[in-house]
């Protein structure tokens, strides 16, 4: 098949169930949008397993209990339990919207993962859950040039789902009411940490965006990336 | 044979004494149409004040039990004092049962003035429709809104915040906090990669201390803030609560102060209105709910009626006594309750079901007659309370408490434990008035001790009037009245006089009128049927009688069948010629409402013998007591009369011949002892004549009941065979006076061809039937010779001498052998 006549796919990552529940929602509206298949990878990411790995491991459960044995065996069987998990809702949610479905599981890195295998046209979700009242926006990051249209698209549609406003994030130069300067990477993620956005959607060249784990804990909320293509995204 | 010189001999009563002497001239008016209606109640007097007393008195246990004979018009009278009473009072309180907040199972009873029950169910119907459509706005009103997201924005921002500090003192740290499937996991971070146990291991022990230091403080510093969450989630929901208390308590209370200037200041009212401000501020979120039907109907939401929604249902007021509308005519109210089951007394509860199961609440208490009653009358027929189960319990219990508790039969027999409404009692204040019979009376008084004491008031109607001064004209006021009310043509004099008559006979008694205005009427609109089709203006005595002989044809197939076997010979009856032992007594048949005569063929047997009377009818247990009580008191005037110096040495027999249905009462008793008179004189009996009347143990002849009806069989079977002109009745001349016979009797008296002769003792019927004197004893003791009463103690002492001589041959044969 050739990546021209290949349906596009909207992959939707995370290392844990919760982050993927969290954005799996998105990632069923992005793919109708688009019209592309529903793919989910659950990655056992290999710094959670090093974590796991150190004899003074320990685990703050999601509603702040103490988890006192945390073995990289017992992480292993973690990250089986949430894949399993994982597939279970994906495939439910694919189901209810008429949409085509895989899943897989794999270790890396969750910032490459997503891009291992992906092509021109998919869309990269890095999941997380965050809870949609604490959100105020939707971030748009965009570069020098103009975003893609079909992210462009994307992100009002997203806004109007959510009801929160779109908010963009573009380097010196751009104006515009809801365009927020960021002069810098850094800038850049401290202006997201500070908004609070309900999903981030990379429409500026991967090049100018700080790193996918960098800005998963700034923004905290999935995001949202063109899978990278030697083309560009149209 | 009958001496007409003889002062022993009674003389026949005259036809004027036959019946009441009233004529058409004693009125003068051309028809009651010229009278003035009766407005009070004839010959009632006792009877109406004892209601007006019921009506009036203000103590509760006064209640009345109307006692009367059917027809005499107990409810009617009742019903007319009780609405002129009502009328004079005031519209008695309303009474409504509303939710109950706290407890739901015991709704609360609340009186209002008149016509506030109703004003207040509308008014809460109102306030919930103005709120059904005020919270719903003011919860998506800017101000709410922005108040909302104020709240929103704070706690996000909280947590936010601290987990944007903890992020930025983790990577000052060096300390990277991931995300993985068994929570978060800190670890340390050395280049920005995460510490590999190698890498860990390559560090100096000071360099993993530090690791250690941080990720120990960074964990905890996690923990910290994970726990804060919930505590910072219930100051979250606690802020919106209270947010939306206030924009809730703002719209209830201008809503609730719309309510409470519309109605009268009560402290149960505003008590209640205050429960309703509190659960509508702590239950607002029920307006919130949407109905999809009512948005999707033909009328906007805003019109829809929002009450009616089962979800504020709470809010309703259930109006149980007063929902008419203060437009309502005053006065109190009287009741009468034709039906009255225990719900329909004292109200009941309703279940519905749902999904199997019987709910209720407080909207499905329906009141009973008393409660409509509270305040003023209600009006009970004592058979149909009596009857029903439960129903003369509840209503004694109600009077004795005061109280109107409302429970089904289950829960009176303790077979139903399930929890169901419990209910506020509502105060009685309700005067009780039974209509009943006498019987129905005189059983309560000595069978119910609770009677007594709650029904102490009697209203006893007279069953007749006496003919004294202007009872007449009363009377004949009292029957026009009835014509006018009844819609028929008026009477002429003739047919008052006529009327007159018949309500003596009907009273049974000449100097009697019978107070049965039932009756009355009906004789008096069929007397109408009778004179339209004759073509008169006016109800003449012509009319009168031809309803009278309808009326009496329509009942006496009977009769005729009893008279036809006597006519056809198959019951045998004499009526002219003489017999020993044989006389004819008269008996009275009721059938139904109408009563007719029958004369009996009764004999008597005599021989010697031990002092034994035979009643027969006693013997198969065909006769009464009171039959068997005169056949006693007849040997008692036997046993003192005759032969008083020896023993009784007689055998005799009595029976009625011919009868097989049995007989009871004691008018017969002096038949009785005249054929056993006649059989032991051995003297005829003139059976041109019947007798009736009872004896005592002294000979006198007694009143007996029936006599008209008495007379006229016995003439009716005369005349049948044709008057001989020296037939005739013997009665009782106590009797005299309850003379009312038909005008065929009256006329044969008038043409000296029948005879009603009234006789006071046995002995002046013993010479009008046996031809002799009865005689009397002289200073000697001795009866005259001849006389009917020497021939019986002849007879008897021979017995005794017959018996004594024997007894000695039967001594003298038994000394022998």
């Amino acid at each position: 098949m050739s990546p021209e006549t290949r349906r596009a796919r909207v992959i939707l990552g995370a290392t844990c169930y919760l982050d993927a529940e969290g954005a799996i929602r998105v990632a069923v509206e992005i793919a109708r949008q688009i019209g592309a298949d529903l793919h989910g990878v659950l990655v056992a990411d290999e710094a959670i397993m090093a974590a796991a790995s150190t004899p003074r491991a320990r685990c703050i459960g999601f509603g702040g209990a103490q988890v006192i044995e945390v073995t990289a065996a017992r992480m292993e069987a973690a990250f089986r339990a949430d894949a399993r998990r994982f597939e279970q809702q994906l495939q439910r949610a694919a189901q209810a919207a008429s949409l085509a479905t895989a899943f897989r599981q794999m270790q890396g890195r969750l910032a490459t993962a997503l891009d291992q295998g992906a092509g021109a046209g998919d869309v990269l979700i890095y999941g997380f859950s965050r809870d949609p009242g604490s959100t105020d926006c939707v971030a748009l990051v965009v570069g020098a040039a103009p975003p893609a249209p079909r992210l462009a698209a994307l992100a009002a549609q997203l806004s109007q789902k959510t009801g929160k406003p779109l908010l963009i994030f573009a380097p010196p130069g751009i104006g515009g009411p809801d365009v927020i300067t960021c002069d810098s990477p850094e800038a850049l993620l401290a202006r997201l940490e500070r908004h609070r956005p309900a999903a981030v959607i990379g429409a500026a060249p991967r090049a100018d965006l700080p790193p996918v784990a960098r800005l998963l804990d700034a923004a905290r909320c999935p995001l949202i990336l063109p899978a990278t293509s030697p083309e560009g995204d149209s | 044979m009958n001496d007409p010189t003889d002062p022993v001999h009674p003389a026949p009563l005259p036809a004027a004494a036959l019946c009441m002497p009233v004529s058409a001239a004693e009125f003068d008016f051309a028809t009651t149409a010229d009278l003035p209606a009766e407005t009070g109640w004839l010959g009632q007097d006792r009877a109406v004040d004892a209601i007006r007393m019921a009506a009036s008195i203000r103590h509760g246990d006064f209640n009345a039990f109307v006692l009367g004979m059917p027809g005499t018009g107990r409810h009617r009278i009742v019903d007319a004092i009780l609405k002129e009473a009502a009328a004079t009072r005031a519209r008695p309180n309303d009474w409504v049962y509303v939710n109950n907040f706290e407890t739901p199972h015991k709704p609360t009873a609340i009186e209002l003035p008149p016509g506030i029950g109703t004003r207040l169910r509308k008014a809460m119907e109102a306030l919930v429709d103005d709120l059904a459509n005020a919270i719903p706005a003011l919860f998506e009103s800017e101000d709410y809104q922005s108040r909302r997201n104020t709240i929103e924005q704070g706690f996000a921002e909280a947590h936010e915040e601290a987990m944007s500090a903890l992020f930025e003192r983790a990577r000052a740290r060096n300390v990277a906090i991931l995300r993985t499937p068994m929570g978060f996991t800190v670890t340390g971070l050395h280049d920005g990669e995460v510490l590999t146990p190698d890498k860990y291991e390559a560090l100096s022990e000071a360099e993993q201390e530090k690791v250690d230091t941080a990720v120990d403080e960074i964990q905890d510093a996690l923990g910290e803030i994970l726990k804060a969450a919930p505590a910072r989630e219930k100051d979250h929901r606690r802020q919106v609560e209270e947010l939306n208390y206030e924009m809730a308590r703002a719209g209830v209370e201008d809503a609730i102060a719309d309510v409470t200037a519309t109605l009268p200041e009560i402290d149960a009212l505003r008590a209640y209105l205050e429960t309703v401000r509190a659960d509508l501020i702590e239950n607002a979120q029920i307006f919130l709910i949407r109905d999809d039907q009512m948005q999707g109907g033909p009328f906007p939401g805003a019109t829809s009626k929002h009450y009616t929604r089962p979800q504020f249902q709470r809010y309703a007021v259930n109006v149980i006594v007063g929902d008419g509308g203060a437009d309502e005519g005053g006065g109190a109210p009287v009741i009468r309750e034709s039906l009255p089951t225990l719900g329909n007394l004292i109200g009941r509860i309703e279940y519905a079901s749902e999904m199997g199961a019987l709910v209720t609440n407080f909207t499905m208490i329906r009141p009973g007659a008393l409660h409509r009653a509270n305040g003023g009358f209600i009006v009970l027929d004592a058979l149909h309370v009596l009857s029903e189960p439960f129903a003369w319990d509840a209503l004694k219990r109600c009077l004795r408490t005061g109280e109107i508790s409302i429970y089904s039969p289950g829960e009176r027999l303790s077979l139903v434990s399930t929890v169901s409404l419990d209910p506020d009692p509502i105060p009685l204040r309700t005067r009780v008035i039974l209509v009943g019979e006498r019987m129905h009376y005189y059983l309560l008084s000595a069978l119910d001790p609770d009677f007594a004491h709650l029904f102490k008031l009697e209203a006893d109607l007279d069953d007749h009037l006496p003919d004294d001064a202007g009872a007449r004209q009363g009377f004949a006021r009292m029957i026009g009245t009835i014509a006018r009310r009844a819609g028929i043509r008026p009477l002429d004099p003739g047919a008052v006089a006529a009327i007159l008559r018949e309500a003596t006979r009907l009273a049974g008694d000449a100097e009697r009128l019978t107070l049965n205005t039932d009756t009355l009427s009906d004789i008096l609109r069929e007397a109408d049927h009778w004179a339209d089709g004759n073509g008169h203006d006016a109800i003449t005595p012509c009319d009168i009688e031809t309803a009278l002989l309808e009326r009496e044809r329509r009942a006496s197939r009977i009769r005729e069948l009893s008279h036809e076997s006597i006519t056809r010979e198959t019951v045998l009856i004499d009526t002219d010629g003489a017999a020993i032992g044989q006389i004819n007594a008269l008996s009275v048949l009721q059938v139904g409402g109408y009563a007719f005569g029958r004369p009996s063929r009764l004999t008597a047997r005599t021989r010697m013998g031990g002092g034994k009377l035979v009643d027969i009818e006693r013997e198969t247990e065909l006769g009464g007591a009171i039959h068997s009580k005169g056949v006693l008191i007849l040997q008692g005037y036997l046993a003192a009369t005759y032969a008083t110096d020896m023993p009784m040495s007689l055998w005799a027999s009595l029976v009625f011949e011919q009868s097989y249905g049995g007989v009871d009462g004691d008018s017969a008793s002096a038949a009785e002892l005249l054929a056993l008179v006649s059989s032991l004189a051995e003297a005829p009996i003139d059976q041109s004549f019947a007798i009736t009347g009872s004896i005592n143990q002294f000979g006198a002849i007694q009143a007996i009941g029936g006599v008209n009806e008495k007379i006229e069989c016995f003439f009716d079977i005369c005349a049948a065979r044709g008057l001989t002109g020296r037939q005739g009745v013997l009665i009782p001349a106590a009797n005299t006076k309850h003379l009312a016979l038909r005008r065929r009797v009256i006329e044969a008296v008038e043409s000296d061809r029948f005879r009603i002769i009234p006789v006071a003792h046995v002995d002046e019927a013993i010479a009008l039937l046996m031809g002799s004197r009865a005689g009397a004893r002289d200073a000697d003791g001795a009866y005259p010779d001849g006389s009917i009463n020497a021939r019986v103690e002849a007879r008897l002492r021979g017995f005794a001498d017959a018996r004594r001589a024997f007894g000695r041959t039967m001594n003298e044969q038994g000394g022998k052998s």
